[in-house]
């Protein structure tokens, strides 16, 4: 016996939530291709190297995001698929973005609601496609859009549990919903329907698990999902008759419409489902497992490893740069650089304590400068060189100091017999002013060794590190006072002997004299030594022979 | 030993070209667009912040408040986009990675288009900006543009929807070049320049009254005025020239022979340290 039921105004308690998502799908689907653009009040468009986005607001308060951003594709923030990298379906999404950003005049809505996934897509893409595809067509919606029912979950939990277990029934329901054509006003969930003969029920009817009995008129489509259908001698059914694992009768006279069985969506079985499931665990596992390995390593020993690396590249780059700039001082200006660093050697307390105030200075000077150009007229123009020119002046003067600072550290140290400068001709500029940077810079890179050996070397590294700033602090004042003293290495007048500076054949890469050597005692005259070449006062075979150009002293 | 130099000498100067072409090949540019529509706004001030690249500005498409892409080097810079309580700020800062080696600000750009309907006071920050305006249509209650080193073009060839009070120019090192400024129908038109050159067009001059402020230190201006409009032009003046030939002196002031009986007047006072003043007639 059936129950016999009056389906008119009947919305089950307790409908579930999955099939109420699915028929609000329904619900909402456009009918006849009829759609109107929602109003998008904003929307913005990033395209980069790394990434593809847009982000929607719309008038309602509601907003979509969508990105393309390490090989993910994320909606709203969540991730929905992945995409290869340089692929068919980035193309695709970043020519939109590019075509919205060229549109020029508000295009953009029209041109998201257009947008079509790719053929040929990988499985992977083709996932995060359908759900792109999703998501884009909410942009675009029915002129006037219908309430949507509100759906319960009073009860029913056996049926929702039975329905998630039943993929063929929501693998029907997804079809309907991709096809657009069905759009229900009944809900029937495990019920006995009976439309009795000379009664019309107008509007469509989905039915899950249910026995219909249909003596009367149905004026609209059929949706059968399970349970069973019996058309009476009288009966009709309107519009079309689909359904997917119930029973239909034979005889479907009675159906003005089209009959026919619905074509599940094609998905995974269940058991492919549990192996996607069971992969998709083990990614997101390995994932944190290495997230967790990560992070104990930046934490630990790796903070040091990585700050003490990242110390030596700093500390080689530096170097490197101011061994460019040095020898292309040298090679331009060799006079200057050569009076500034003998300013330094024959003056350096002089050109400490004017380094000293012209760095302190400076910044009144430059301030001054600019009030006193800016309350005249005239001065105007002068002040817009003003502002950038004399920093600019003060940098190259502290750099130009820097290098003969770190020249004459050269010279000194590679007229000592240390080891590792024997196969090196430390007479020559060039390679003084390497060796000099070599010094002034060297703290910094072993105290960035010392801190990658631990936490151990901490004390030794700090220590080094301060020992390297007052190292540049020292070297960086008595440079510019000696460039301040020298005029920028035109005025000779602390740089001792200065004959050279004239000399037209003066060369700046030559072998230079040790100007930290002591001036040799007149000698005795002795008896040579008749089994020396040369005898005994000539120099040692490892030491440079005197400069011919160098003045005797 | 001169070889010796010349080699090192080029191997500086390859390594530094070296760095600088890698920094160079290395830049990518990024495209930001911000795109708004009106949604009821009764008045907008707009205020962009651009520092080098290339700018351009025309009215926006109907319907929209406004719309903003931005080409620029996410290495160096960042955009800004900021829309609250009726005020919008746009353009692009510098980031704390900037790069001095780089001249990643070559290819920048910002387009940025403004609404046809909503009255905006609009204010313009260019540093060395090679700006196109096309102002015509855009509805301005007030534009007020600095510039520094900038290469600025302005156009207008259709009246301003909005009523607009007062144009200022604060021009430093700049090139400025403005064309139908008479149909933005400011009453009060500010410039102040530095070393460069200015001009103002003011075809399009629909309004009765129409005060020019010009105070130029050293540079070029240049304003050209309709024919059948009226000039007054009071002007003070340091070892600067004036050519207008077609005014004539009467007291303190210049006026043109139709002063008395044109319906279209412009009041211009001058006040220039070096450099020369031009007022000249156009057609329009």
């Amino acid at each position: 016996m059936y129950k016999h039921r009056d389906v008119r105004g009947l919305i089950p308690h307790g409908f579930p939530i999955v099939v109420a998502a699915l028929a609000a799908l329904l619900l909402l689907l456009p009918r006849a291709g009829v759609a109107q653009e929602r109003d998008v009040v904003y929307n913005q468009v990033t395209v980069s190297s790394q990434e593809a986005g847009i982000d929607l607001e719309f008038a309602d308060g509601s907003a979509l995001s969508v990105t393309f951003r390490d090989g993910q594709v994320r909606i709203d923030g969540s991730t929905v698929g992945a995409y290869t990298p340089g692929g068919t379906l980035e193309s695709s999404w970043r020519r939109l973005l590019g075509d919205a950003v060229a549109g020029d005049n508000g295009e953009v809505v029209r041109l998201l609601a257009d947008w079509s996934p790719p053929e040929g897509l990988a499985e992977s893409s083709a996932e995060a496609a359908a759900a792109l595809h999703a998501a884009l067509q909410q942009v675009a919606a029915p002129g006037t859009p219908e309430p949507v029912r509100t759906l319960g979950l009073e009860g029913d939990e056996d049926l929702l549990r039975s329905l998630l277990l039943e993929p063929a029934y929501l693998r029907s329901l997804t079809a309907l919903a991709l096809e657009g054509s069905f759009r229900p006003d009944r809900f029937v969930i495990d019920e006995d329907v009976r439309i009795e003969a000379g009664e019309s029920l107008v509007g469509s009817m989905l039915a899950l698990d249910s026995r219909v009995q249909v003596d009367g008129t149905l004026d609209g489509d059929l949706v059968l999902l399970g349970g069973l259908l019996r058309l009476g001698e009288a009966g009709r059914i309107t519009g079309d008759l689909r359904w997917a694992e119930g029973e239909i009768p034979d005889d479907r006279s009675g159906v003005a419409g089209s009959a026919s069985a619905i074509e599940p969506v094609l998905g995974l079985s269940t058991s492919e489902l549990q192996d996607r499931i069971r992969s998709e665990v083990r990614a997101a596992t390995a994932d944190r497992e290495r997230t967790t390995r990560r992070t104990s390593r930046t934490f630990g020993f790796g903070s040091g490893v990585l700050g003490g690396l990242a110390g030596l590249v700093q500390a080689a780059v530096t170097f490197g740069i101011f061994l460019a700039v040095g020898l292309a001082i040298l090679h331009f200006f060799p006079r200057h650089i050569d009076i500034v660093s003998r300013t330094v050697l024959h003056a350096p307390g002089r050109s400490f304590l004017v380094g000293i105030a012209g760095g302190i200075l400076s910044v009144p000077i430059w301030v001054t400068g600019m009030i006193v150009l800016a309350i005249s007229v005239i001065g105007i123009p002068v002040l817009l060189l003003w502002i950038p020119a004399f920093p600019i002046l003060v940098a190259a003067a502290m750099i130009l100091g820097y290098i003969a600072v770190s020249r004459n550290v050269g010279h000194w140290v590679s007229h000592r017999d240390l080891q590792g400068l024997e196969g090196m001709d430390t007479s020559r500029p060039a390679v003084q002013i390497g060796v000099g940077l070599l010094v002034l810079i060297g703290a910094f890179a072993v105290a960035s060794v010392l801190q990658i050996g631990g936490m151990i070397f901490s004390p030794f590294a700090i220590l080094l590190n301060i020992l390297g700033v007052v190292l540049t602090v020292a070297a960086g004042s008595i440079g510019l006072g000696a460039v301040l003293l020298s005029r920028a290495g035109r005025d000779p007048s602390f740089a001792g002997d200065a004959r050279w500076t004239t000399d037209p054949d003066f060369d700046p890469w030559a072998p230079s004299p040790d100007p930290f050597r002591p001036e040799p005692e007149p000698a005795a005259p002795r008896d040579r030594d008749p089994f020396t070449p040369g005898g005994q006062d000539a120099p040692p075979a490892d030491e440079p022979g005197p400069n011919p150009d160098e003045e005797p002293k | 030993m001169t070889t010796l130099r010349w080699t090192t000498g080029a191997a500086v100067l390859l390594l530094i070209s070296g760095l600088t072409g890698a920094a160079l090949s290395a830049q990518e540019l990024t495209t930001t667009q911000f795109e708004r529509r009106a949604s009821g706004e009764s008045a907008v001030a707009v205020e962009v912040r651009y520092g080098a690249g290339e700018f351009d500005l025309a009215p926006a498409a109907t319907g929209l408040l406004y719309r903003a892409v931005l080409h620029y080097d996410e290495e160096d810079f960042e955009p800004v986009h900021r829309f609250a309580d009726g005020r919008l700020v746009v353009g692009v800062e510098g980031t704390s990675r900037s790069r001095p080696l780089r001249q990643s600000s070559s290819d920048a750009r910002l387009q940025l288009r403004l609404s046809r309907t909503v009255p905006q006071d609009l204010r313009l920050e260019l540093g060395a900006v090679r700006a196109q305006l096309d102002l015509g249509g855009i509805a301005l209650s007030g534009l007020h543009l600095s510039t520094g080193a900038s290469d600025t073009r302005i156009s207008a060839t259709e009246p301003n929807p909005a009523e607009m009070e007062e144009l200022r120019f604060a021009v430093g090192a700049a090139s400025l070049r403005a064309d139908g400024l008479g149909y933005l129908g400011a009453r009060r038109i500010q410039v102040e320049g530095g070393v460069g050159e200015v001009r103002l067009g003011l075809e399009g001059l629909e309004r009765q009254e129409t005060e020019v402020s010009a105070s130029v230190g050293m540079g070029a201006l240049e304003i050209r005025v309709p024919e059948g409009v009226g000039i007054r032009l009071t002007r003070s003046s340091f070892l600067s020239s004036l050519n207008a030939p077609f005014l004539e002196r009467r007291g303190d002031a210049h006026y043109s022979d139709d002063w008395d009986t044109a319906d279209r007047r412009v009041r211009i006072s001058v006040d220039s340290a070096l450099g020369s003043v031009r007022i000249a007639r156009t057609d329009h």
